[in-house]
């Protein structure tokens, strides 16, 4: 006669129950002949190991505590806050601004630019931009032909980026605007002392790249006629 | 309790499974290591690569074409150009160009057909007509008037070169360059520029008028002058027409006037 068993099956504590035997998800470490089953605390482990082991032991790495900003290498922030002071004050253009140009910061003026005289009840986005897109495209081919003399060319979003920076006057009179009304003369003034300052930076930013020396008048005057359109949105 | 699943009832049969992850690795891996496919997709690479340089080099293409001579401007053509569109009496006799067919830089002769001015004009003429408008009436104006006067003063531009390329086209003997016609009628924005700058600073309507006048008179003599070098009066090799292609230019040369009022006069 079979001894009695337990109607739920004998229960040895001490076995291990069948699906686990072979698991899949085990690593198996063939040279140290060893295998990390699943659910083994590993680092407690190691650390045991560490303990009597001691030149295994690893320094530890330390965590600075850096920003996220800085620990992903974006920079956007102060580049952008640089490039429009340089651009504001007449500071000295960086080669790296010449070389490398970007876009967030003129996206940042225009969507600015298109925000502020929504405080005012205008609404000029698509103004903005449908004359910012054709004065680029207008701007790029006849600054490619003048310039096809000396054998340069000015590429497309390198001007974009130019035009961009040259529109933070812009901003500052929109600012103004919100306090007070410009359709008058001291505006006019205003205004066109803000479309020549946009215009004198960003001449300055073309002469250093192209070196043009008896047309600064020709190139600039275009872009006069660009910030001007911007300015009477702005103003009126 | 199963450990697999039935793919006749699972229903994320197209998932991968841990069993199958081998089969489809080994087949990707099979096409990656196959010369062929490798030589297939090298050949779309290239095509798709391709295309940028094409671009660029149609873009250098344009941009050192014969088209650029009309952008070879100086600060002295400039001023001698404008000057010549306000007051044309001033510079007398001939004003032909050494040779019809050859691109010549503005630099080197006063008479040659350039593009920066005219647009620099046709702009500058919009703003400023946006400046009058905003100044005198300020609860009219509204961004849209910019565009809407742009586009005014293409189309009349447009009918204008068309008309007299239409009338060329009839009168044997005359082959005009359509950029070159574009540029010569085109000039008029750079006198309707000095007249909107008159019209700001001095408010009176007496003025004004003579000014207009003046300025549609100039501008007939200019486009009379320049399309003389054209009329086969100066074409020996028909005579007979002689007459009729100086009445022909005369009467050309009055659409200018008649455009340029029309542009005055409807835009508001």
């Amino acid at each position: 006669m079979q001894p009695l068993k337990n109607p739920f099956g004998i229960i040895d504590p001490n076995e291990k129950p069948k699906q686990y035997q072979n698991n899949p998800f085990d690593i198996q470490n063939e040279e140290l002949n060893e295998t990390i089953k699943l659910g083994d605390n590993v680092v407690y482990q190691e650390e045991k190991q560490l303990l009597f082991d001691q030149s295994k032991q690893q320094p530890l790495e330390t965590v600075e505590d850096i920003s996220l900003l800085e620990d992903l290498d974006i920079t956007s922030p102060l580049l952008i806050k640089s490039r429009i002071m340089s651009v504001l004050f007449f500071q000295k253009c960086d080669s790296e601004y010449l070389e490398d140009p970007d876009l967030s910061g003129p996206l940042l003026i225009v969507v600015s630019l298109g925000l502020l005289p929504l405080f005012t009840g205008r609404v000029h986005f698509n103004f903005i931009y449908g004359i910012g897109v054709w004065g680029w495209l207008l701007l790029y081919f006849l600054m490619n032909f003048m310039i096809q003399q000396q054998g340069k060319q000015i590429e497309f979003y390198k001007i974009l980026s130019y035009l961009g920076y040259g529109l933070s006057q812009i901003v500052i009179l929109s600012i103004l605007s919100l306090f007070k009304e410009l359709n008058n003369s001291f505006g006019y003034a205003l205004a066109i002392t803000c479309a020549i300052w946009s215009t004198a930076s960003v001449s300055k930013t073309f002469d250093t790249i192209l070196g043009l020396q008896h047309r600064r008048f020709l190139i600039a005057y275009p872009l006069f006629l660009f910030y001007c359109t911007f300015v009477i949105i702005t103003i009126f | 309790m199963k450990t697999q699943q039935d793919t006749s009832t699972d229903p994320f049969a197209f998932a991968f499974n841990p069993q199958n992850i081998e089969n489809t690795v080994n087949n990707a891996k099979n096409t990656l290591n196959n010369p062929l496919f490798g030589m297939a997709y090298a050949n779309f690479g290239k095509k798709f690569s391709g295309i940028g340089d094409k671009y660029d080099s149609l873009l250098n293409q344009i941009f050192s074409s014969q088209y650029r001579y009309y952008f070879d401007v100086d600060n002295m053509y400039v001023v001698k150009k404008s000057i010549m569109t306000i007051a044309p009496y001033l510079y007398r006799g001939n004003w032909a160009l050494s040779s019809e067919f050859q691109a010549i830089s503005p630099t080197e002769n006063v008479h040659a057909p350039d593009l920066y001015l005219p647009l620099m004009s046709l702009i500058t003429f919009v703003l400023l007509r946006c400046l009058n408008l905003g100044i005198t009436d300020k609860q009219e104006f509204n961004p849209g008037y910019i565009v809407d006067s742009f586009w005014k003063c293409l189309v009349i531009s447009f009918l204008e070169v068309i008309i007299i390329k239409i009338v060329f086209c009839f009168l044997d003997g005359i082959r005009v360059n359509t950029v070159d016609l574009i540029s010569h009628l085109n000039y008029r924005y750079c006198s309707l520029c000095a007249l909107m700058v008159f019209n700001i600073l001095i408010n009176n309507n007496f003025f004004s008028s003579i000014c207009t006048v003046y300025v549609l008179i100039c501008q007939a003599i200019f486009v009379y002058k320049t399309l003389q070098r054209y009329s086969p009066s100066h074409n020996q090799s028909a005579l007979e027409l002689s007459s009729f292609g100086s009445n022909i230019t005369l009467l050309l040369s009055l659409l200018q006037p008649f455009c340029s009022w029309i542009l005055l006069s409807f835009g508001q």
